[in-house]
């Protein structure tokens, strides 16, 4: 029974919530997605839902978690729709400065294309747990599962990472 | 793994993702798409309302905010079917209601919230949200005497069934469509009954549904075959007068978790009455909205309050008396005069003394 407007202040408020949040989410939906343009997408579908939902949104003990939670679940359905033109993709997208050079930017297309080729929960379990530095618990409740399983996923994906040639080959992992 | 695997990691992850550089945060087209997602809700909830208002008087008590449950038709058939291979994009499923076609479609895209009319139901992709890997995450909506729910399916779940109150079982089988699998039903309002998710012939989870005249049918929550929900029991969470017109909200425990109804025609449910138990804040939102002469304001609270004084904008007060219930949580509702604000609000304990405070609710 949510009311359809909201007031200017309440507006302000979300413009400040989702400038203080918008590249941490599109950073975390490139590393699930390695594009760009999706993650862009998925950011603002978070924003936009949590806009719907202001008034609850604001007042939860963790709204970060509520973002990341819906980026991650809605990249999930898209990734199973898509998942076999991810993984043999052969393209990074180009989203890296142009003053790049070379071996630092090679570097970087090996490990997005390594991500890529995980399965989309051990995919989620590393960006979660390594990029966001969130505990086994936060993850757990980012992911819909056990504190175990963002284990489990955790470490079969540094295991499949260890063994990626490209990666051993950057001297890196 | 060792300590160095996951720092090196953690660096090249860094490295990668700290320099992606997004182009300007889009708030204008969010706030668009988001008050997009909020009028569809609205015209949902509103939609619904409508049909059973229009039914009141067969349904004594409603207007007084009363969830009173009117008599489901006792003769009626339905039929459901899946999509042909020449069915529009986004058909989910189709049948008839004594004869009447109906059917309802998803709409490509991440668009939220679904506009019911009364042979058709259309609702974005984005809603519902997704279900877990053995259940079902219906939404539900009503219209003119007609129940439809839209169900996005778990990833093992292969076929759904639906009981109706005739006896007749419905065989519901998974659509994919834009990167979900589907299932609808369109039936009679409250004729739906228990919802069973199987993995070929094995049972995955059961939803028996929450019904009422001002909310229709709800799938909320699921359970594993063999477990027992809560024990069924009502709360009234809070009552006064509007206007003139008496009110009282209530709080339905059961097997489907907890539902809240009588907030000036809102409702909200909660899968598990343990979700009820505020252990981090003292008062915290569980429904808000405006409906009618009023704006209803529910809450959860922690268990050592005892009451939670709301001041008005007028410089009155509304003191709440939160009501526990099964599992522990404790929950209350208020009604504000339309044109009067709410400014604070103050949890008090046993003895009156102040736990804490805080700025009222805007919704």
């Amino acid at each position: 029974m949510k009311g359809v407007a909201m007031d200017a202040a309440a507006d302000a408020e979300f413009s400040d919530f989702m400038h203080g949040r918008w590249s941490q989410l599109v950073r975390l939906g490139y590393g699930l997605t390695g594009d760009l343009q999706h993650a862009e997408d998925l950011a603002q579908t978070a924003f936009a839902r949590a806009y719907a939902s202001w008034p609850r949104v604001r007042r939860a003990d963790n709204p970060d978690a509520y973002l990341r939670r819906i980026v991650v679940n809605a990249n999930r359905n898209r990734f199973r729709k898509l998942r076999v033109g991810e993984v043999l993709s052969g393209s990074v997208p180009d989203v890296l400065s142009v003053a790049d050079d070379a071996d630092r930017r090679s570097d970087r297309d090996a490990l997005v294309m390594a991500l890529m080729q995980l399965p989309y929960g051990q995919r989620a379990a590393v960006v979660l747990r390594y990029w966001l530095d969130l505990s086994e618990t936060e993850a757990a409740a980012v992911l819909g599962c056990s504190t175990g399983n963002v284990k489990s996923q955790a470490s079969r994906a540094l295991a499949k990472l260890r063994a990626n040639s490209s990666l051993l080959e950057g001297g890196l992992l | 793994v060792s300590i160095q695997d996951e720092r090196d990691l953690r660096d090249r992850l860094g490295g990668l993702l700290n320099q992606i550089e997004p182009r300007p945060a889009p708030v204008a087209s969010v706030v668009r798409r988001g008050k997009e997602i909020r009028m569809r809700r609205w015209i949902s909830i509103t939609a619904g309302l409508a049909v059973i208002a229009a039914g009141a008087t067969l349904l004594p008590g409603f207007l007084q905010g009363h969830t009173a449950v009117p008599f489901p038709p006792l003769h009626y058939k339905v039929t459901v079917q899946p999509p042909g291979k020449r069915s529009e994009p986004g058909l989910v499923a189709q049948g008839t209601i004594n004869g009447n076609r109906w059917r309802v479609i998803v709409q490509r895209g991440p668009g939220n919230g679904c506009m019911p009319t009364t042979h058709l139901l259309t609702c974005g992709a984005g809603e519902p949200p997704a279900a877990g890997r053995t259940e079902v995450s219906f939404l539900s909506s009503s219209v003119n005497g007609t129940q439809f729910v839209l169900g996005s399916v778990g990833a093992r779940v292969t076929r759904v069934t639906v009981q109706l109150g005739n006896g007749s079982e419905m065989q519901l089988t998974p659509i994919a469509f834009d990167g979900k699998r589907w299932v609808a039903l369109a039936a009679p309002l409250l004729t739906m009954g228990r919802a069973v998710s199987y993995d070929g012939q094995t049972e995955l989870a059961y939803s028996i549904p929450f019904s009422s005249a001002s909310t229709g049918v709800i799938f909320n929550g699921w359970l594993r075959p063999g477990q027992v929900g809560p024990a069924r029991a009502t709360f009234t969470i809070g009552s006064g007068n509007i206007s003139g017109t008496p009110w009282s909200a209530q709080a339905y425990v059961g097997p489907w978790g907890v539902c809240v109804t009588g907030a000036g025609g809102g409702s909200d449910c909660i899968p598990s009455p343990a979700d009820l138990v505020e252990t981090k804040s003292l008062n915290s939102e569980l429904l808000c909205g405006p409906t009618g002469a009023a704006n209803w304001y529910g809450g959860k609270v922690a268990a050592s309050v005892q009451a939670v004084r709301l001041r008005l904008s007028d410089g009155s007060a509304i003191t709440a008396h939160p009501v526990r219930i099964t599992g522990g949580g404790k929950l209350y509702i208020v009604a504000v005069p339309k044109g009067v604000s709410y400014v604070r609000w103050t949890a008090l304990d046993a003895a009156g003394r102040s736990l804490g405070s805080g700025t009222g609710w805007r919704c």
